[in-house]
């Protein structure tokens, strides 16, 4: 049993709200985009069966509420992430700086093994909007930071258009994969004690 | 019910619970391995079993359920594979209700729930509707509203929505809503039943807790608003209608506020703008401990974005009232709770404001409506003294400052009654602001009713106001910004201006004297620019004079008052400009001759000190000097007057340099060339007088010699002040010789040049750099002149240096 193969890619989408999580996620998962501004409300997943080089893997994707208010219950759900998705509105300079907040509280509450080398990419949603003349956030700079975080992948992407969705998830779960962890293997014996006197009944096994 | 319990002992019960979980969740994968379908579900029930602790508080509580999250997937997985090996799900669906604790079993009966919608055996809304009635089965609060998170986190995808797999025989798009809308009115009911578990102490961890577990209870409405099918009229009829109502019947302050937040959050702009009416419908019956003016004000604010994203949208306002209806309920709110805080009453104006700036960018009449709403929620609490509400009132009052220039702004009549409830202090910041607007944009205010109103805008600056203390630092500065204002009242027609210019004075009036001081020459430096105006617009010459001869009458009010102020020596310097101004472009004799009265009786009476009097006695010569308006006999009155007062300076020195000037008195400059025969009716000839030049050069040099002889006895001799004032002497003869005046002939010239010559070699002298400088630049000119060549340079020729 100890070779039970990891299908399972956890996809955490981080960004403030109204960058379009929700309509990157739709899109991708469901082809389906709507313009309409919905708040989320806490979180929830959507998966995805990917190929990823020969593998079919099982994408779970945390879309995840951009405004505070509706993330009472904290961000358990971090834990275990294979990799983040960070996304900002080119057209809106905060969204961008703030992205460096949305790193840096996941690092601390996902509490990765070696955080120097967690998967993140970076989105940055909404180019078709009027034609990116309202753009505030030049390709650039994007780059220039994510390059300065030690080389994130960066995407421009449009929900609404359908640019480059595939391209980014695509990115986002290879690098998921490349980050596998051994998934920490529970084994009873290292706690025996407790197993002896559990008022379970045991089956064969170790 | 979860005791108090320290943060440690909360994660020492995780680490316990999730151990055992992950015990549970080893021999459950072992079994699945072993395809040992009996032993992998008593495992899993035992694994789910850990969910019923009592213990944890919601966010621990959360981790724990992530956790047995995470090992049911593979349990899905497994029941995919048993279902491959021929076993049906109907069967595993009864299967699973064999555990025999209720928790454990719903969470199985979840599990193989959605895998049996999802192979379509059976249709999509019986299992939806089996599951989410059989979840009824737990009441503890916390375990219930997890458990139907799961059932909703299973199912979804799996939801007959419009254009899902799972419609026509797995149900419709109703049979969607009606599933999620009854595990949210369930899910409300055991979140709000919270509530009534708790007591005394517990209170505030209890509703602490249910903030946590907000969304849990409000995730079902995203779920909701992300039906594809949902379209409006489904939404008005379906969801909201029953939305609204489980809100009003719970009757749970904590819910109401949270769940209207919700409802604003998670749907569509375009749905609140067709359904106003039953969102704020709803606002009066809620509890009195929601903060209506929060849920107001989040509406607004998504509006605003809304209006502002699409141009295309402001007709859909148009069409709902949606003005109307949002205004009508702020002031509802502000009406029905009287204890609503000032700061929460003024963040819900501001709200407004901005709606309204967003959505009529043009409708002025609108940000005045909303200005008066906001002056009659707050009138009661005058003066705004809470920290966060003068600050969020200074900021209202300053967006339309920002949006609109300021002689837009002036058309808002409540904006100065809004002002009123600040503070004074805040209140003259204000009105500081708005002049430094107007200055910084050079507005001009040009109708009567706009002056009117700026001046009601900035009265705190205007005018005493009641509990300020206007002798502070910046009291000046700030008086200095009116006096600047002043210059920014200006109307094309002479005539309003005129008006402008007396309305302010009337206003100014009130300010007393210490602001007149500072208030009044403007306003008269004002005038006198409008009389140059006058008589340069106006053709009709007899119109001018009398409209020049009634501005310089008001003007002549106002230095009269200045000088009462008191500020003889600005009135003074008043009475000078407008009798130069009476002169030189009304030409009204009778009326410079008055403002020259003027100005010597102040003179006489009311200059404080010699220093003072020496300055104005300068000016009274500097000004009577260029006025050509008078006829001899009143040019003499005036020339001896101003003669007089200069013999009877105190210091020799400022005696002499005054008959210096006052010789200039006698030799006004001849009319440029260009003027010719157009001089101006009116206009004397220049005076000319040789003789009376050369007496009072005469008399300079007799007071310098006095001065020389007095010092001689005083201080020995070693200061150089008298010769300076021959070297100046000196200058003045060179400038009428070059003028031509026949009393200054070379032979004249040549014995002063040798008398400061034997001064200077005064040993004193050759050491007084300032004075050498001056003694030499002179004797350069004298060179240059000699070697120009011209006709002047032959009359310099003969003189030697």
């Amino acid at each position: 049993m100890a070779a039970r193969k990891r299908t399972l890619l956890k996809v955490i989408i981080l960004g403030d709200s109204g960058v379009g999580k929700t309509s990157l996620m739709n899109q991708y998962v469901n082809k389906k985009f709507s313009s309409q501004y919905k708040a989320t409300i806490g979180a929830d997943f959507l998966t995805k069966e990917v190929q990823v080089e020969d593998r079919s893997v099982t994408m779970q994707i945390w879309d995840t509420a951009g405004q505070e208010r509706f993330q009472s219950l904290g961000v358990a759900f971090y834990r275990g992430a294979d990799c983040c998705v960070l996304v900002y509105d080119v057209n809106a300079q905060k969204t961008f700086e703030n992205l460096e907040t949305w790193r840096d509280e996941f690092l601390i509450q996902a509490n990765p093994n070696d955080p120097d080398n967690f998967p993140f990419v970076v989105l940055g949603n909404k180019v078709d909007f009027e034609g990116g003349k309202n753009r505030q956030v030049v390709e650039k700079r994007a780059k220039q930071w994510c390059a300065q975080k030690g080389g994130i992948p960066y995407f421009e992407t449009s929900a609404k258009e359908d640019i480059n969705v595939d391209a980014a998830f695509q990115c986002i779960a290879k690098n998921a994969l490349k980050n596998e962890t051994e998934e920490e293997m529970y084994i009873p014996d290292t706690v025996d004690m407790n197993a002896q006197s559990a008022p379970k009944r045991r089956t064969g096994c170790c | 019910m979860v005791e108090a319990m320290g943060l440690e002992e909360q994660a020492r019960l995780l680490q316990e619970a999730g151990n055992a979980v992950k015990r549970n969740a080893f021999f459950m994968k072992k079994a699945m391995d072993e395809d040992n379908l009996r032993e992998a579900l008593r495992y899993s029930a035992t694994l789910l079993g850990e969910l019923r602790t009592p213990t944890l508080t919601p966010q621990r509580y959360y981790e724990l359920y992530m956790q047995a999250f995470n090992e049911l997937t593979h349990l899905q997985a497994f029941f995919r594979e048993e279902r491959r090996k021929g076993r049906s799900y109907a069967d595993l669906y009864e299967l699973v209700q064999h555990a025999g604790n209720v928790l454990p079993r719903l969470y199985l009966l979840c599990t193989v729930g959605s895998c049996y919608i999802r192979s379509k055996e059976a249709p999509a809304k019986s299992v939806l509707k089996d599951l989410v009635e059989m979840c009824k089965g737990v009441q503890h609060p916390i375990r219930g509203l997890f458990l139907r998170s799961y059932l909703c986190q299973v199912s979804r995808g799996l939801l007959p929505d419009v254009g899902s797999e799972f419609e026509g025989d797995g149900g419709s798009i109703s049979d969607a809503i009606e599933f999620l809308l009854i595990n949210f009115a369930e899910m409300n009911k055991l979140w709000c039943r919270m509530q009534h578990h708790a007591s005394g102490r517990d209170r505030d961890r209890r509703e602490q807790e249910r903030q946590q577990l907000a969304d849990l209870v409000g995730r079902n409405l995203t779920y909701v608003s992300q039906l594809d099918g949902l379209d409006f009229a489904l939404y008005q009829e379906g969801v909201l209608a029953r939305v609204m109502d489980q809100i009003v019947s719970c009757k749970d302050a904590i819910a109401q506020q949270y769940l209207m937040q919700c409802v604003i959050q998670g749907f569509p702009d375009d749905f609140h703008l067709g359904t106003l009416d039953s969102l704020l419908g709803i606002l009066p019956d809620l509890q009195s401990g929601v903060q209506v003016h929060v849920v107001v004000s989040s509406l607004l604010d998504r509006l605003a974005r809304f209006a502002a994203s699409d141009k295309a949208v402001v007709d859909t306002f148009n069409q709902v009232d949606a003005f109307g209806k949002l205004t009508r309920a702020a002031a509802k709110v502000t009406e029905s709770e009287n204890e609503v805080p000032s700061g929460d009453v003024v963040a819900m104006h501001a709200a407004l404001l901005s709606f309204t700036g967003a959505v009529y960018p043009d409708r002025l009449d609108l940000v005045n409506k909303v200005l008066t709403s906001a002056y009659q929620a707050l009138e009661k609490q005058a003066p705004i003294k809470d920290a966060k509400a003068e600050k969020l009132l200074v900021q209202l009052l300053s967006t339309p400052l920002d949006n609109y220039d300021v002689v837009t702004v002036l058309e808002l009549a409540n904006y100065p009654s809004v002002m009123s409830l600040l503070r004074p202090a805040k209140r003259k910041e204000m009105a500081v602001k708005i002049c430094q607007t107007i200055l910084r944009q050079r507005t001009l205010v040009s109708s009567m009713e706009k002056v009117e109103m700026l001046l009601d805008f900035i009265s705190p600056l205007v005018r005493d106001t009641e509990g300020l203390e206007d002798d502070d630092e910046f009291f000046e500065e700030e008086q200095n910004l009116l006096a600047r204002l002043v210059h920014q009242l200006v109307s094309q027609d002479t005539d309003e201006h005129f008006e402008l210019l007396r309305a302010a004075r009337d206003r100014f009036n009130a300010g007393g004297p210490k602001r007149l001081r500072h208030t009044l020459a403007p306003l008269a430096f004002a005038a006198l620019r409008l009389v140059r105006t006058i008589k340069e617009g106006t053709a009709d010459s007899k119109k001018a004079d009398g409209a020049c001869k009634t501005v310089l009458q008001w003007i002549h009010g106002v230095a009269a008052q200045l000088a009462e102020v008191p500020a003889a020596e600005i009135a003074l310097q008043l009475y000078l400009q407008a009798a130069h101004a009476a002169s030189e472009v009304a030409c009204l004799e009778l009326i410079a001759y008055e403002f020259f009265e003027q100005a010597f009786i102040l003179y006489e009476e009311a200059i404080p000190d010699s220093k003072a009097e020496v300055t104005a006695l300068q000016s009274i010569v500097g000004v009577l000097h260029r006025c050509r308006v008078f006829t001899a006999e009143s040019r003499d009155t005036l020339v001896h007057k101003a003669t007089g007062y200069s013999a009877k300076l105190l210091k020799k020195p400022d005696q002499c340099r005054a008959v210096c000037a006052c010789s200039h008195l006698f030799w006004q400059e001849l009319p440029a060339e260009e003027e010719g025969d157009d001089v101006a009716e009116g206009v004397q000839p220049p005076v000319r007088d040789a003789d009376n030049v050369m007496v009072c050069l005469k008399r300079a040099l007799k007071i310098a010699n006095s001065a020389q002889q007095q010092l001689a006895v005083v201080l020995k001799g070693d200061h150089t002040t008298p010769v300076m004032l021959f070297v100046e002497i000196l200058n003045h003869y060179l400038f009428y010789f070059e003028q031509g005046n026949p009393s200054i002939t070379t032979s004249v010239l040549q014995s002063l040049l040798e008398l400061v010559a034997n001064e200077m070699a005064n040993e004193n002298c050759q050491k007084d750099e300032a004075l050498l400088a001056f003694y030499n630049s002179t004797r350069n000119h004298i060179a240059i002149q000699k070697d120009k060549g011209d006709e002047l340079a032959q009359k310099f020729s003969s003189l030697q240096l």
